[in-house]
């Protein structure tokens, strides 16, 4: 079949007129975007919204002194995770904001987007990885401080051993874990766009 | 007032955007979320045009970028049928089972490209210059030109074969 005859049949190849209304385009626009990045938007929003309910509570629980073991340490310490999970968050929604520029030409807005997915990704590995083990000191402060009651020891020996050692096998678990299940959330993805510019630039490097 | 404007653009290129669909998506559901999708963008997109390319540049790129960032994944979104649209099948009715079996032939053969190839030969077809796919996809025109000649000799030897 001759090119120019595969011209004609594509031109014939949708007749249909658009039956868009008014109506009609407005309930497609109430729709929520499935695309990757409008995913990991509201992902983001439901990550702050668990925050501030969290805290929220914290505060609550301490404004009623519930638990009277409470310390300023654990106070200072959850101030901290505060600050990181703030720092985390608004450095999350900037990269966010600049991934993609869809109407720019294929190619940069498809490179940007890798780029900026490679390090969303990167992020949330050391977050996570750092943050279990943040989160394990904490606990492990907290609960030895409640149990020593009021005055503060130092643990014996063979209590931080134990204490590290299953700090250590945590941490390796979280680690496979996260690698393993970032893969499976965004592996696929980077993949395609990979393939794609890879195709791109295999057809620039002729 | 942009509403408005806004459907005067997707009647201009309904056409294309269906055909990305056609090309892009392989089952009607898919077809239904990329359609949806592509009018999600366009319209997020469009107080943001600000003319310096044509306006059918401007849809191509990102019906493009939607279409190859596309995310495979969950349920469809609502029915398109329950706002009243249909797709449509890729010919009338009325027109011969031979147009049929060719448009088929065309669709198929396209199918066995590799998605830059999709886009580059939907270009081709749609008449546009090398400069034109040049502003759209970002690669060089002499680079489009080779890859252009590969992929005319591959839907050659498809549409002999088959």
């Amino acid at each position: 079949m001759e090119l120019e005859k595969l011209k004609e049949l594509w031109d014939d190849s949708t007749n249909s007129s658009l039956p868009i209304d008014k109506e009609g385009l407005s309930k497609i626009l109430n729709q929520s975007s499935r695309r990757p990045i409008a995913l990991i938007k509201r992902n983001l929003k439901l990550e702050v919204l668990f925050v501030i309910l969290l805290y929220g509570f914290l505060i609550w629980l301490i404004l009623n002194q519930v638990d009277s073991n409470i310390l300023y340490v654990d106070i200072i310490l959850l101030v901290l995770a505060g600050i990181l999970f703030c720092v985390y968050a608004f450095y999350k929604n900037k990269l966010l904001n600049k991934m993609e520029c869809v109407g720019c030409e294929v190619k940069s807005n498809l490179s940007l987007q890798l780029k900026s997915l490679e390090k969303l990704v990167k992020l949330y590995f050391k977050v996570g990885n750092i943050g279990i083990v943040f989160v394990y000191l904490i606990a492990g402060t907290i609960s030895y401080i409640e149990a020593e009651g009021d005055t503060v020891h130092f643990p014996h020996v063979l209590e931080l051993v134990i204490f590290i050692a299953i700090g250590a096998i945590l941490f390796i678990i979280s680690y496979y874990f996260s690698r393993w299940y970032l893969f499976q959330l965004y592996g696929k993805h980077i993949q395609k766009l990979k393939n794609i510019l890879y195709e791109m630039d295999e057809s620039d490097s002729i | 007032m942009a509403e408005k404007d806004f459907l005067d653009v997707l009647r201009q290129h309904e056409r294309m955007i269906h055909k990305i669909c056609h090309v892009y998506a392989s089952d009607t559901s898919t077809k239904q979320d990329l359609f949806q999708e592509i009018i999600l963008q366009l319209w997020k997109s469009f107080n943001g045009f600000r003319n310096e390319s044509k306006i059918s540049t401007w849809v191509y790129r990102i019906a493009l970028n939607t279409a190859l960032t596309q995310y495979r994944r969950g349920k469809s979104k609502v029915p398109l049928s329950f706002i009243g649209f249909e797709f449509k099948d890729m010919i009338d009715k009325n027109d011969s089972s031979d147009q049929q079996e060719n448009i088929d032939l065309l669709y198929n053969a396209i199918s066995n490209l590799n998605e830059v190839e999709k886009a580059i030969v939907m270009l081709y077809l749609d008449d546009k210059s090398y400069e034109e796919m040049e502003e759209i996809l970002g690669i060089s025109k002499g680079t489009l030109r080779v890859k252009m000649n590969r992929i005319k000799e591959k839907l050659r030897q498809f549409t002999k074969t088959s």
